[in-house]
C-alpha cells in the first residue's frame, strides 16, 4: 500500500474533464465500414475513461479516509506520514493511504511482477485462448495472434539464464570457440491493446514476409492484461588468430552468428470480444508481438504461443 | 470548378455508373477526414494534462496518467489511420475518374 496526495479542487477538475471527454467519445459516430475498427477503439477508450477511471476518481473525492482514519502498523505508509507530503506540497493537499479497495475498484495493471508470476503459476490469471494449431499438416488452417501495443508498461524482468549457461558465457571470453545464451522473462501490462487474429494455411512461404492471410477470417479485439514474454538470444562465436605465435588475443578476427526468438502468453483482464475486420487499417505499424503455435519460430519476427 | 462535359458523363464500370461511384468515394473520404478531425479535437487527447503531479501523486495517480496517455496514443494512431483511409478512397476516386474518358471514347 502506498500513499496518495491530491489537491481536491484539481481532482474535481479531472473528474469533470474525464466526464466531458467520455461524453465526447460517446458522441462520435460513423457508419462507414472502413472505420469500424476505429469505432471499436473509441468504444474501448470510452470504457477506460467512463467505466474505469471516472468511478475511481469519484470514489477518491467521496473518500472518508481523512475523516475516518485508522492508524496502521508502524512502518506502513499511512496518513501518519502526511507531514512529509505537506513539506513538499501545498498545505491544502489531502493525503489518504492509496489503498485500491478503499479508493474505488482495483486499478488495472497494479500487480507487481511477483504477484503476476504467482497468479500465473496458481492459475488465477487465465491465458487467452491459444491460436489454432495446424499440427504440422500441410494445407491445414492455423491462426496467428498479433498484438499492437498502444499503451504498454513493463511490470518487471527476470533473468532465466541457467547457471551452466552463465559459466559457459564466462569462459567463452577466453576461448577460441564461444557460446552465449540468455533467457529473459519480461512481464508487460497492455492497456487497450489491439489484438488481431489472422488465419493462414500451412504451406511454403517467404520467411521475411511470413505466410499469406486467408481473406475474410481476420478478427480484432481490444484487450487489457498481462503479457508474459520469454526472450531467448544466443550467439555462437569462433575466433581466429592471425599469423603464427600470436600472444595478443586481440590480434585476430571473430565470426559470430546470433539468433533470437521469443515465446509468450497473454492474460487478459476480461475475455476478448473478437469482431470481424472488414477493412484492414493502413499505416498502423508492425505489431509488437505475433504468436502462433504452428511456425512461430520460423517466420521472421514471430514468436511461439505458450511455454 | 466545373468539369468538362466528358468528365461529368455516367459511364458504367462494374455495373455502377462511375460518377456516382466517384462521388460516393469522395463523400466517404470527406466523412473519414471529418471523423479524424473530431478525434483530433476531442478532450480525451488532452485530459491527461489534468492528471499530472500538480493534481495528485501516488500509485493510483500514476496508473491513471499511464492509462490516459495510452488512450491519447491510440486516438492519435487512429486519427492518422483515418486520414490514410481517406487518402486511399480519394486515390480510388482519381483512378476511376481517369478511366472515364477512355470508357467514353470507346
Amino acid at each position: 500500500m502506498g500513499l496518495m496526495a491530491y489537491d481536491h479542487r484539481r481532482v474535481d477538475a479531472l473528474r469533470l474533464g474525464l466526464a466531458a471527454a467520455a461524453e465526447e467519445l460517446r458522441g462520435i459516430r460513423t457508419h462507414d465500414p472502413a472505420a469500424i475498427d476505429v469505432m471499436r477503439m473509441l468504444a474501448s477508450a470510452h470504457r477506460t475513461l467512463a467505466e474505469e477511471w471516472l468511478p475511481r476518481v469519484q470514489s477518491i473525492l467521496d473518500s472518508t479516509a481523512m475523516t475516518l482514519c485508522v492508524r496502521s502498523a508502524v512502518g506502513v505508509a499511512d496518513v501518519d506520514q502526511r507531514p512529509a507530503f505537506i513539506e513538499i506540497r501545498d498545505p491544502g493537499w489531502v493525503t489518504p493511504a492509496d489503498q485500491h479497495p478503499i479508493l474505488g475498484p482495483q486499478v488495472p495493471g497494479s500487480l507487481t511482477f511477483d504477484e503476476v508470476a504467482a497468479q500465473i503459476r496458481t492459475g488465477v490469471l487465465i491465458p487467452m485462448a491459444a491460436p489454432v494449431d495446424a499440427n504440422g499438416r500441410a494445407g491445414a488452417h492455423y491462426t496467428s495472434l498479433s498484438f499492437e501495443s498502444g499503451g504498454q508498461k513493463i511490470v518487471g524482468e527476470q533473468d532465466l539464464t541457467s547457471n551452466l549457461l552463465k559459466v559457459i558465457d564466462f569462459f567463452s571470453d577466453g576461448l577460441p570457440v564461444g557460446w552465449r545464451e540468455h533467457q529473459t522473462l519480461t512481464i508487460y501490462y497492455l492497456s487497450n491493446a489491439r489484438v488481431i487474429s489472422r488465419a493462414h494455411v500451412l504451406n511454403a512461404y517467404d520467411r521475411d514476409d511470413g505466410p499469406e492471410t486467408v481473406p475474410g477470417q481476420t478478427k480484432a479485439a481490444f484487450v487489457s492484461g498481462y503479457m508474459a514474454v520469454v526472450n531467448e538470444a544466443s550467439t555462437a562465436e569462433v575466433s581466429f588468430a592471425i599469423g603464427p605465435d600470436i600472444q595478443d588475443p586481440t590480434q585476430g578476427f571473430a565470426i559470430s552468428q546470433s539468433l533470437s526468438s521469443y515465446s509468450g502468453r497473454f492474460y487478459p483482464d476480461s475475455p476478448p470480444d473478437f469482431q470481424p475486420v472488414v477493412v484492414e487499417r493502413p499505416n498502423v505499424g508492425a505489431p509488437t508481438w505475433t504468436f502462433t503455435r504452428s511456425n512461430g519460430s520460423l517466420v521472421e519476427g514471430w514468436g511461439t504461443w505458450g511455454s | 470548378m466545373a468539369f468538362p462535359q466528358w468528365r461529368r458523363g455516367c459511364a458504367s464500370v462494374g455495373g455502377m455508373s462511375t460518377s456516382p461511384q466517384v462521388e460516393q468515394l469522395r463523400t466517404r473520404a470527406r466523412q473519414l477526414r471529418s471523423l479524424s478531425g473530431l478525434i483530433g479535437n476531442c478532450r480525451a487527447l488532452t485530459v491527461y494534462t489534468l492528471a499530472g503531479p500538480d493534481t495528485w501523486v501516488g500509485p493510483t495517480p500514476r496508473s491513471c496518467s499511464d492509462a490516459l496517455l495510452a488512450v491519447r496514443r491510440q486516438l492519435q494512431a487512429n486519427q492518422q489511420s483515418l486520414v490514410d483511409l481517406a487518402r486511399g478512397l480519394d486515390r480510388r476516386a482519381d483512378q476511376l475518374e481517369q478511366q472515364l474518358p477512355i470508357v467514353k471514347a470507346s
